[in-house]
């Protein structure tokens, strides 16, 4: 499977997007994605939070405060072995969620 | 508590769409179940318009147009694995929308998907609304 991308996370781990959910599940979706991979990519880089995602422990969510007002971007990766992600959407908020679990900063692996 | 700040208080949305989504008068344009992330996600507006996901809690967010502010959508996650457990009726729903894909020729899957999306939505709505209280 071809990737869309790939970039480097905080903690020391490497997040890939496939073509495929980048076409078929984020952008297609939601179109206006089409123009934001950079943004999700500069997510990815520099988040200002990382956290485990509140239904799935296999989850990590990165945020990072969107150039556009008033709105957070926000990425859903897959954890998978030898410290690397998968992304599995991505799209835009206004916050996170209550069960969310902090992981980074506040502590480091 | 939130990790992350809420940026949009929920008394800033507009919810006209969303009403006639829930009476029935607005059928979706979009209803798509996206399967690795879980969420069913259902829109009233062009797919091409920009949301944004407004959580009312961990399972449901709404989806928002940030230009006007109105709600356009709903988001719901964990879709297999919390909300077709927890409600009954939208499991009945679910499951008709599963027989429907066994439709014989393609005009009557187009007039059978067209209905079951409409009462669909209308059901996701309804127990949106009450779930959430808006």
């Amino acid at each position: 499977m071809t990737d869309a991308f790939e970039a480097a996370a905080p903690r020391g781990n490497r997040v890939f997007c496939t073509v495929d959910t980048w076409e078929n599940h984020i952008v297609g979706t939601r179109p206006s994605m089409a123009s934001r991979q950079h943004d999700v990519m500069r997510t990815i880089e520099n988040p200002f939070l990382i956290a485990l995602d509140s239904d799935q422990s296999d989850r990590e969510v990165f945020y990072r405060l969107s150039d556009r007002q008033a709105r957070y971007m926000k990425v859903v990766v897959e954890i998978l072995p030898r410290r690397m992600r998968r992304v599995v959407t991505a799209f835009p908020v206004d916050s996170g969620k209550a069960g969310e679990k902090v992981i980074w900063p506040q502590s480091r692996d | 508590m939130a990790t992350v700040p809420r940026l949009i208080p929920t008394s800033n949305l507009k919810s006209r769409l969303f009403r006639q989504m829930m009476s029935g008068d607005r059928a979706p344009t979009l209803m798509r179940y996206d399967s690795p992330f879980d969420a069913l996600m259902m829109l009233t507006v062009s797919p091409e318009t920009e949301t944004v996901a407004h959580y009312v809690d961990d399972h449901l967010a709404l989806l928002y147009d940030p230009e006007s502010n109105e709600i356009v959508g709903l988001q719901l996650e964990a879709f297999k694995k919390w909300w077709l457990p927890k409600y009954k009726e939208l499991r009945a729903a679910w499951q008709v929308g599963v027989q429907v894909k066994k439709a014989h020729d393609l005009a009557e899957l187009l007039a059978a998907t067209e209905k079951h999306e409409k009462k669909m939505s209308q059901k996701v709505a309804e127990l949106a609304a009450t779930y959430w209280g808006g």
